[in-house]
């Protein structure tokens, strides 16, 4: 399991996923990255900064963003 | 196990034997030769689209368009023969002015530059005298637009020629097939604007592209143009990604250049337009013994240049070019080595299944090692490339097994009690490996089935120069399309390791090739210890098995439920209970995978249950992952199988050693 950094790109308020530019990946977005349901839409403004959980480092199917900060 | 002569193979069996090891230097690296840039000109002339070819009595055509400040002028340049002391300076007005691109390309005798002026004009000028002289433009057709980033020609070996241009969106291309221009045709793409072009002849029009799909992403593409090699008579392959930028990011690929010296090395630039902005040249090549249309290439490396226009390449002899309009550079081409073999003093190679190292002291009694990477001795240079042949004296004269090779990493000198010695050390393709990071994320499978574990595989490894090969390989290796992330920083080793957990196959690295091998317990022996080939020691051990169960959870995403599947060694179960494994993978969707998944652990878990070791005088083709017979009466083992899973071999002739330590375990 990892933590990481990311800044959100895009965000589907209706299957609740998101475009992420994790940190050190400048060139290329993780997309469809599920986000906690905990997270109010209102809150998840483009260009935020976000905490990814990996729960397995290479599979993003198992990843959750988990705070919106910034 | 690597094939041996039959003389090679009865002088590791003789009573008596005179050992014989072969090491060797090499100005290589993975394989490729390691191009050593030497910059030979510096102008004033702007950066702006230019060109570069080499026609078959080697001298450098150069051509360049000066700025829209200076009326977009079209230049030429010959160096009769090129080399540091030219004057490479001197250029030629053309009297072609209002130029958009240019792009120049030969073959023998004959040389072509092609350009596009700002009236839609498409021209050729042709020498048949290596350049010396030139006809008159010949007006070839005209542009959709003059909206043209991307202009590349190249000869076939028969005098035919492929003009490709990328007018906006479109690549065109234009055949002359026995000197006739046939009309432009538009490939079979959709993308958005194309902001570079390169191509190189090998059986087929290999292309570079540089450009935008067609949501506005950053794109640098290779693609072939059929000439009936790996692709049919004028179709085009799909556009293959070598590396992407978002849209809303800050990088851009643009101007590519291409040219097959030795495998197919291609420059292109990376724009960053944040802080701190930068125009570089990036360079790459294609993996040697992999076909253009595999798209497997080299990380790409800077270059140290500021250049928006980047680095034309081309070769001829023994040298490799670079050209830009204010510069312009030379690498020795030609394979260079140097043979250390009469002075090594000792030596020790050691292999194991994730990573190996080679540790040679070298006779410097008389200094002759006193500089390395200087003079005689540049090719023995930290990052160069060392090769090792283990061998013996035979009937044949000195004989040895070669295809080991390892990258020096560091060297140490050595000078106590009147005895000086150089002690180089080096590392195998794994050192390679564990230093590769990502650059970025990477993901694979995500909606449709893009690249399976296997095809992952080849291309992490062909990022750091080393080619993928089966010699044996599991179904699920070749059928098993996982989601699959590689996140930024990641290491290569992890990122290996990672997908060899889902397949029950392994990796051997040798020379500048990663085996495949699925072991399987019905493997026969590849060689026989303990009778022809003496066992000097040997320890055998058997235990039980570390984990006898494995539970494999899954996800069953058209059912929205887990999946899971126990696998288990009943056998094991019934001597020590069940020892289990839980493991997790949403990826598994189906309970045939999770079980295949299963079935691994507990291969992996028999394997492992059975190990030991013995010292045996060298057997020069021993390979890790070999299947090997044991007979040791004393021990037991009457033509006992074990795999090979370690190997360390000492050549010490100063006390008469020469021998391999072989650690084993199950097969």
């Amino acid at each position: 399991m990892s933590l990481r950094k990311a800044i959100l790109k895009n965000f589907d308020s209706g299957s609740y996923t998101a475009t992420v530019q994790l940190a050190g990946s400048r060139k290329v977005y993780l997309e469809g990255v599920t986000v906690a349901r905990n997270l109010p839409a209102a809150e998840m403004a483009l260009g935020r900064r976000v905490a990814v959980i990996f729960f397995d480092e290479h599979n993003a199917r198992d990843a959750v963003i988990i705070a919106v900060y910034g | 196990m690597r094939e041996l002569s039959s003389t090679l193979l009865a002088a590791q069996q003789q009573a008596s034997r005179i050992p014989y090891v072969k090491v060797e230097a090499s100005n290589k690296h993975a394989g490729v030769v390691s191009l050593r840039w030497e910059r030979l000109y510096t102008g004033s002339e702007a950066d702006y689209y230019h060109a570069l070819t080499m026609p078959g009595d080697g001298s450098l055509l150069r051509v360049r368009v000066t700025p829209p400040s200076d009326g977009r002028k079209l230049y030429r340049q010959r160096v009769a023969s090129p080399a540091p002391q030219s004057d490479f300076s001197q250029w030629v007005y053309t009297s072609q002015y209002d130029v958009v691109t240019v792009a120049a390309c030969s073959l023998g005798s004959e040389a072509s530059i092609f350009w596009i002026k700002g009236d839609r004009k498409l021209y050729h000028l042709k020498s048949t005298d290596y350049g010396a002289s030139w006809g008159s433009p010949q007006l070839l057709t005209y542009t959709p637009t003059t909206a043209i980033n991307g202009l590349a020609c190249a000869y076939k070996p028969n005098g035919d020629i492929a003009l490709l241009f990328a007018d906006q969106a479109t690549l065109y291309v234009m055949k002359r097939l026995n000197d006739s221009w046939q009309g432009k045709v538009a490939w079979d793409k959709s993308t958005g604007d194309l902001s570079g072009l390169a191509t190189v002849y090998d059986g087929d029009w290999n292309l570079f592209v540089t450009g935008q799909d067609t949501d506005d992403n950053f794109r640098l593409w290779s693609l072939v143009y059929g000439d009936g090699s790996d692709v049919a008579l004028e179709s085009w392959s799909a556009l293959k990604e070598l590396a992407a930028a978002p849209a809303d990011g800050d990088f851009e690929y643009r101007t590519a250049f291409m040219d097959k010296p030795d495998v197919c090395r291609c420059f292109f630039v990376e724009s960053f337009s944040g802080n701190e902005a930068y125009s570089r040249p990036y360079w790459s090549y294609s993996i040697p013994g992999t076909n253009f249309i595999d798209n497997l290439w080299h990380e790409p490396v800077p270059f140290n240049l500021s250049s928006q226009y980047g680095l034309a390449v081309a070769h001829h002899s023994g040298y490799c070019w670079l050209s830009c309009p204010c510069g312009v550079w030379r690498a020795e081409l030609s394979p260079q080595s140097l043979d250390l073999s009469t002075d090594v003093l000792s030596l020790r190679e050691e292999l194991s299944p994730t990573g190996g190292s080679l540790n040679v002291e070298l006779r410097n009694d008389d200094g002759r090692y006193a500089a390395p990477g200087e003079g005689d001795l540049s090719v023995l240079d930290i990052g160069g490339q060392l090769d090792f042949g283990p061998g013996y004296v035979t009937a044949q004269g000195n004989e040895v097994s070669s295809g080991l090779s390892f990258i020096l990493s560091s060297y140490q000198h050595t000078s106590a009690g009147g005895q000086s010695s150089l002690v180089l050390n080096a590392a195998d393709g794994w050192s390679l490996v564990k230093g590769w990071r990502a650059r970025h994320q990477f993901r694979w499978n995500q909606e449709v089935e893009e690249m399976s574990v296997g095809q992952i595989l080849a291309f992490v490894l062909g990022r750091v120069g080393l080619k993928l090969e089966v010699k044996s390989q599991s179904s699920v290796l070749t059928g098993y399309y996982p989601d699959f992330t590689i996140n930024p920083a990641s290491s290569g080793d992890a990122i290996i390791q990672r997908l060899l957990s889902f397949v029950p196959d392994v990796l051997l690295i040798e020379g500048n090739t990663v085996y495949v091998v699925n072991p399987l317990a019905a493997d026969s022996s590849d060689y026989s210890y303990g009778q022809s080939h003496p066992v000097v020691e040997g320890s055998y051990r058997r235990a039980g098995w570390g984990l006898n169960r494995v539970q494999v959870e899954g996800y069953d995403p058209a059912q929205g439920e887990a999946i899971v599947v126990d696998s288990f060694s009943w056998e094991q179960v019934d001597r020590f209970y069940d020892r289990l494994r839980q493991v997790e993978d949403r990826n598994l969707d189906t309970a045939a995978r999770a079980g295949e998944r299963g079935e691994a652990y507990l291969r992996q878990a028999e394997m492992e249950a059975v190990n030991g070791a013995i010292l045996t005088p060298v057997n020069c083709g021993q390979q890790l992952y070999d299947v090997v017979d044991i007979t040791d009466s004393r021990a037991g083992l009457s033509v006992a199988k074990r795999r090979v899973v370690g190997l360390t071999l000492a050549y010490r002739p100063r006390r008469g050693e020469y021998q391999q330590r072989l650690i084993l375990g199950g097969v």
